[in-house]
């Protein structure tokens, strides 16, 4: 059976069972097929250590419990009104910044743990954010997956965008920064899409 | 490096910041956990249906929320070994 599988233009062959060292070039770790999410689903889960407040996004937007998860209280995001929150991430424990990603309003970055946010998606050529992922080792470092204008990185926590790559094929549902060295300098970055697990070099 | 043994949508995925380890993936059925950055992945015996997100607590790799389908919360304080539902 032919087991590759070509990946978004540009991208190049990405390949089922092996590693490929190409920078902006993801590899399907695992294939799979196609399942959507339901409105109502939790998409994303970040914990801030200090006081281990849990933020939650889902289809109701973004919450926060400050007990475990038992309770929510949602917490208002004004500059993405109306819109679906895709993705949250935190620099954790020591009050640095909020990102959440929306499908529809881009990325929303918030200095002072949810109460205010600012639009961090200069760059960015799609509002339509389905992913972010924040890098543990430089934490100034994300990743961000739209939906049909590929993948993006900031390296100044959001103060601008550039483009990466296509990223990997189908639809994603998840990017995780998973501190890991490539060997090359760099972690990886996962995918998880309609497709299976992807990874490749961040 | 190993695959995940599924061929489904992975829905959710996270691993523990400082080090990669564990890592844990979903599909529609099952969680998956890997304590070796992805060269070998256990699929764990009990864990609660449709997760849709995973988030392991920064600070204590044992300590894994998940989100699901449904909008439900659940918790493991011991890597996945046993979670309870928090709403």
């Amino acid at each position: 059976m032919d087991d590759r599988r070509k990946g978004s233009p540009g991208l190049g062959a990405v390949v089922r069972g092996a590693f490929l060292s190409m920078a902006g070039t993801f590899l399907l770790v695992a294939p799979g097929s196609a399942l959507g999410a339901a409105p109502g689903a939790i998409r994303s889960l970040a914990v801030d250590p200090p006081g281990d407040v849990l933020f939650v996004a889902g289809g109701s937007g973004l919450s926060q419990s400050r007990d475990r998860g038992r309770t929510l209280t949602p917490v208002p995001l004004p500059p993405a009104r109306g819109k679906r929150v895709t993705a949250v991430v935190l620099d954790w424990g020591g009050g640095g910044p909020l990102y959440v990603a929306t499908d529809g309003a881009g990325v929303l970055r918030s200095r002072d743990g949810g109460r205010t946010w600012e639009v961090a998606s200069k760059g960015l050529e799609s509002r339509e954010v389905v992913g972010l992922a924040l890098d543990p080792r430089a934490r100034q470092k994300l990743h961000a997956m739209t939906r049909n204008k590929g993948l993006f990185r900031t390296e100044d926590g959001g103060e601008s965008w550039e483009r990466v790559d296509d990223g990997p094929a189908g639809t994603v549902y998840v990017l995780a920064s998973v501190n890991i060295s490539t060997g090359m300098g760099g972690i990886f970055l996962y995918a998880g899409a309609d497709q299976g697990l992807f990874r490749g070099p961040d | 490096m190993g695959g995940l043994p599924t061929k489904q949508a992975v829905m959710a995925f996270t691993s523990f910041p400082a080090d990669g380890r564990p890592m844990l993936a979903a599909t529609a059925d099952a969680v998956w956990k890997s304590p070796d950055g992805a060269t070998t992945w256990q699929r764990l015996a009990k864990a609660p249906p449709g997760v849709t997100a995973l988030a392991i607590h920064p600070e204590k790799r044992d300590v894994i929320y998940s989100g699901t389908q449904a909008g439900e919360v659940y918790l493991t304080d011991d890597a996945g070994t046993t979670w309870r539902k928090l709403r």
